[in-house]
């Protein structure tokens, strides 16, 4: 009995043991994961490294490609068929045999315990797999390719790149070692077998590589000239495959018979910047986004052009330069366009700048022909800068004019700027509105600068417990704004400045203005132009400037409760992350942080050319944290709040532009939302993944109508790219500029019920 | 072999203790075995829930735990991933749940800081995070709201976006509607 019962411990005691061992050597197993067709194969897999190389037990392999192993001991061969592939390789060689062709390998042929090893990587690439390494060289992925590319070829009209294929798998376009080179990596893709290279010609060359160890492939396309192609928004997905298009390339140039310049391209041609230089003496014409190509010049013998020589002056921005070699002192100048495509220049005779004089505070000086003045205020030091284009200074126009005991001007200096344009500077004491007027005399046109301010508008609206007085002026403006009692009225009084209120509409009254007059009167030897606001009612006013004081806005409160009136035209800017966090991470390494900025600083300048006060929450890498943000636009009293980011997952295919709002903020947050949401997705040309609702910090946490903008996916390789460019940052920051400005105008109508 | 041999030389008083011995460690063996089997039969199926491929929805997976301490097992299973292929993990690598409260339906949740340095962040990305733990768990019967504390502290965001401190409910408006 006991030695009965022995014998049966015995076993169960033996099994115990081997359980233990096989669950310790499988917990062992933990190095490498082999993910095979997107499934974890490495428990049914046996490998070894030799060399550095990884290889897999060919029975193994045989199983999981279902194929045909022959082994043939006497000359230690081994061959491996699987869908008509066949490869071949024997013991103490390096080479592996595809087909006819033999490929070295590190270790080669390995036999271990009875059982053979072959190079995992050669082997199943040579039956048509792409291996991808992850986490440096932890995990490998072998997966059969997900697209193939049937062809490449050119569009009808030679503006457009084809890539022909099944389906679009991530794909990046970039630029080249220089710019006669762009290259395009495709994922998971093959060649189809019958492919032609339909793209290769005098002028360019494609080339394809295979990118080991990526599952990807390369296409490079070179050419002899600069490709005009343009990363931001230069490439479509269409359903056969990818589109790549190109910049319009300058086509001709010719004199033509009537004796006029033609420049002509095969798209449109945007306006020049054109200026004269001297030594040869020529005439430089620089055109934005247009590329250098195979051009035809006609240049017959003429009397004004010697010569012209183009060149792709820059690349970013793209600019064509064309250099007129002029004869003499002949000069052209640009006919207004009549055809997007061509620009056209005739020859001119410069007009001569005669009589300038100062009185009166005002500038006036005589042309021989008719003139479009370029004037600017600079400041620091105060100046007025006039260009005048295709003139010369007459004989009785110095280089300096000195004026005494003026109280707004202390001379006016003349030069010649370029060859083709003469300079006025005016040195101001303080900087002046101004206007100008054309009169006809004659003998030529008579030009008059006065030194003095206009009303251009001045406008009146009831938003909610405010009646807002905004008054526009030409120039900037000294006021200063005071309120009377018995009657209540309030009183604006602009130094220099001319009452024109007579041609310019003056607003409704509202419910709290009653009449609006001027009067005029003298004060320290200064005129001053008094606007008297007379009020029904009066509780507290606020008044804000912009513009440097060429807008003036008043916000009269309607009720007692008026306390801190919202800044209609303020709006809160938030460029997301900085500092110590930079936000996502694309691929390649571009940090979140910076392109939030950028696109914000961009957004800001948009606005701040159209008149609205921009609030930034940070115009600088720092690190600013959601609360700070929160508190600087509460504090700011903004109408507005706009957060930019980028957007990242886990996934490289994720892509598109979204709008977040939250639902704990009123009715308008979500208006505003979809506003941006609509222009980001018709300006960008990504996937619209449309407006979405969750309570993030910083919209959540605002008391103005808020909304974060998540421009584009940083995790996606090709958005990424994108998102590089400052091309593609102005164009994100134009399309949530103009929602912005949508939005404002829909509230300011009172629109949507809002 | 070296028992047998044992068991040779001596076959009295100590062969005897030592078929005690064995007799002690099997009936161990069976009750541990008992309890295993017996913990077999309470598993509890839950949901799962990871991202869509395209980062716009969460679907859930049912995965069967075996309810020993069902909330680390939901944060195993979330780290671990989805089978489905057309799904996505949505939880960072070296993310380990340090411990967790329940307080009347609120599970506090302690992670590592690898949740936040770890994280690929965006919006989407932790929206997609935030709301697959929350969701996971507020499928159980007895949770109502999940909070997320990082290392025993609660923190303003987890990546920049999220207001990580209110709790939050089951999100529907995230779960892709079939």
């Amino acid at each position: 009995m006991i030695n009965l019962e022995n014998k049966v411990f015995n076993i169960y005691i033996y099994i115990f043991i081997f359980i233990i061992v096989l669950i310790l050597n499988q917990s062992a197993v933990a190095q490498n994961r082999i993910f095979f067709n997107g499934r974890d194969i490495t428990e049914e897999i046996e490998t070894l490294e030799r060399k550095g190389e990884l290889l897999i037990k060919a029975r193994d392999l045989e199983e999981m490609l279902d194929a045909e192993l022959k082994w043939q001991s006497a000359i230690k061969t081994l061959e491996m068929k699987s869908d008509g592939v066949k490869i071949k390789l024997m013991a103490d060689s390096p080479y592996i045999q595809i087909g006819n062709k033999a490929l070295k390998t590190k270790a080669g042929l390995v036999l271990m315990d009875g059982s053979a090893f072959v190079p995992l990587a050669r082997s199943i690439e040579a039956f048509g797999f792409l291996l991808e390494f992850q986490r440096g060289k932890e995990e490998l992925y072998i997966f059969k390719p997900e697209t193939t590319i049937d062809n490449v070829c050119w569009s009808e009209d030679g503006n457009q790149l084809k890539i022909e294929m099944d389906e679009i798998t991530p794909y990046r376009v970039l630029k080249g070692e220089n710019e006669k080179e762009i290259i395009v990596e495709i994922d998971k893709a093959e060649i189809a077998k019958g492919f032609t290279d339909n793209i290769s010609n005098d002028n360019f060359y494609l080339k394809i590589d295979n990118v080991p160890d990526n599952a990807l492939l390369r296409l490079t396309v070179k050419s002899k000239y600069p490709i005009p192609f343009q990363l931001d928004g230069g490439v479509h997905e269409e359903e056969e495959g990818l589109v790549l298009s190109f910049l319009p390339q300058i086509k001709t140039i010719s004199w033509s018979d009537k004796d006029m310049l033609m420049v002509e391209a095969n798209g449109e041609i945007f306006k020049p910047d054109i200026m004269y230089l001297e030594e040869p003496r020529r005439m430089v014409i620089d055109i934005p986004n247009l590329m250098l190509g195979d051009y035809k010049l006609n240049l017959p013998e003429n009397e004004w052009v010697k010569d012209v020589r183009v060149s792709q002056f820059k690349y970013d921005p793209v600019t064509l330069r064309i250099v007129l070699e002029l004869k003499g002192e002949k000069i052209l100048q640009p006919l207004s366009r009549e055809k997007e495509d061509l620009l056209v220049f005739k020859p001119t005779v410069q007009t001569e700048i005669n009589n300038l004089v100062y009185s009166g505070r005002k500038i006036k000086f005589n042309s021989t022909s008719s003139l479009v003045p370029d004037m600017f205020l600079l400041s620091e030091p105060p100046r007025l800068v006039i260009n005048l284009f295709n003139a010369e200074r007459g004989e009785n126009i110095s280089d300096s004019v000195e004026i005494e005991n003026d109280s707004l001007i202390e001379k006016i200096r003349t030069a010649r700027f370029d060859q083709q344009t003469v300079r006025f500077v005016a040195d101001l004491k303080e900087l002046t509105g101004y206007s100008w007027e054309e009169e006809k005399t004659n003998d030529g046109y008579s030009y008059t600068v006065s030194f003095k301010n206009k009303f251009s508008s001045i406008s009146s609206k009831e938003v909610d417990g405010f009646q807002y007085i905004n008054i526009n002026l030409t120039g900037n403006a000294e006021y200063e704004v005071k309120k009377f009692n018995y009657p209540h009225r309030l009183v604006v009084d602009i130094k220099n400045a001319v009452d024109n209120l007579e041609d310019i509409e003056l607003p409704e009254y509202g419910s709290m203005i009653r009449d609006i007059r001027t009067s005029r009167f003298d004060k320290d030897g200064k005129e001053v132009i008094r606007l008297v606001f007379e009020l029904n009612k009066y509780y507290n006013h606020e008044i804000t400037k912009t513009e440097q004081g060429r807008r003036i806005n008043i916000a009269l409160a309607k009720d007692q409760s008026f306390v801190n009136p919202t800044r209609k035209d303020r709006i809160v800017v938030d460029a997301g992350h900085g500092g110590f966090d930079p936000g996502a991470i694309g691929k390649s390494g571009l940090e979140e942080k910076e392109v939030n900025l950028a696109i914000a600083l961009h957004l800001a300048q948009m606005l701040r050319d159209s008149g609205q006060d921009v609030i930034l929450t940070r115009d600088g890498d720092e690190f600013i944290s959601l609360k700070q943000r929160v508190s600087k636009a509460n504090k700011s009293g903004a109408a507005l709040f706009v957060s930019i980011h980028a957007n990242s997952f886990n996934d490289p295919q994720s892509s598109g532009t979204e709008t977040y709002y939250s639902r704990a903020k009123s009715e308008k947050s979500r208006k505003l939302a979809e506003y941006l949401q609509q222009e980001l997705e018709t300006g960008m040309d990504l996937l619209g993944r449309g407006v979405k609702e969750e309570n993030l910090y910083v919209i959540k946490y605002t008391q103005m109508p808020a909304v974060l903008v998540e421009t584009a996916f940083l995790s996606n390789p090709h958005e990424e790219s994108l998102l590089s460019e400052d091309m593609f940052r102005k164009k994100a920051a134009r399309a949530i500029y103009r929602g912005i400005i949508k939005y404002m105008n829909t509230i300011s109508k009172g629109g949507d019920n809002l | 072999m070296i028992e047998k041999k044992y068991n040779r030389k001596n076959p009295s008083k100590k062969r005897k203790i030592l078929v005690l011995l064995r007799i002690a460690l099997i009936t161990a063996g069976v009750i541990y075995l008992l309890i295993f089997l017996n913990g077999l039969f309470t598993e509890k199926e839950v949901e799962i829930y990871f991202s869509t491929a395209d980062a716009m929805y969460l679907q859930a997976e049912k995965r069967e735990l075996t309810g020993e301490d069902i909330y680390r097992e939901i944060a195993a299973e979330l780290s671990r991933g989805p089978d489905n292929k057309s799904l996505r993990k949505t939880i960072p690598q070296e993310v380990e749940l340090i411990d967790y409260q329940i307080k009347d339906g609120l599970l506090i949740l302690n992670y590592n800081r690898a949740l936040v340095e770890n994280h690929w962040g965006g919006s989407t990305g932790e929206r997609l995070t935030v709301y697959s733990i929350v969701n996971s768990y507020t499928s159980l019967e007895n949770i109502d709201q999940v909070k997320i504390l990082i290392e025993g502290k609660e923190i303003e965001t987890l990546a920049g976006h999220m207001d990580l401190t209110s709790s939050f409910v089951f999100n529907d408006s995230l779960v892709l509607q079939k």
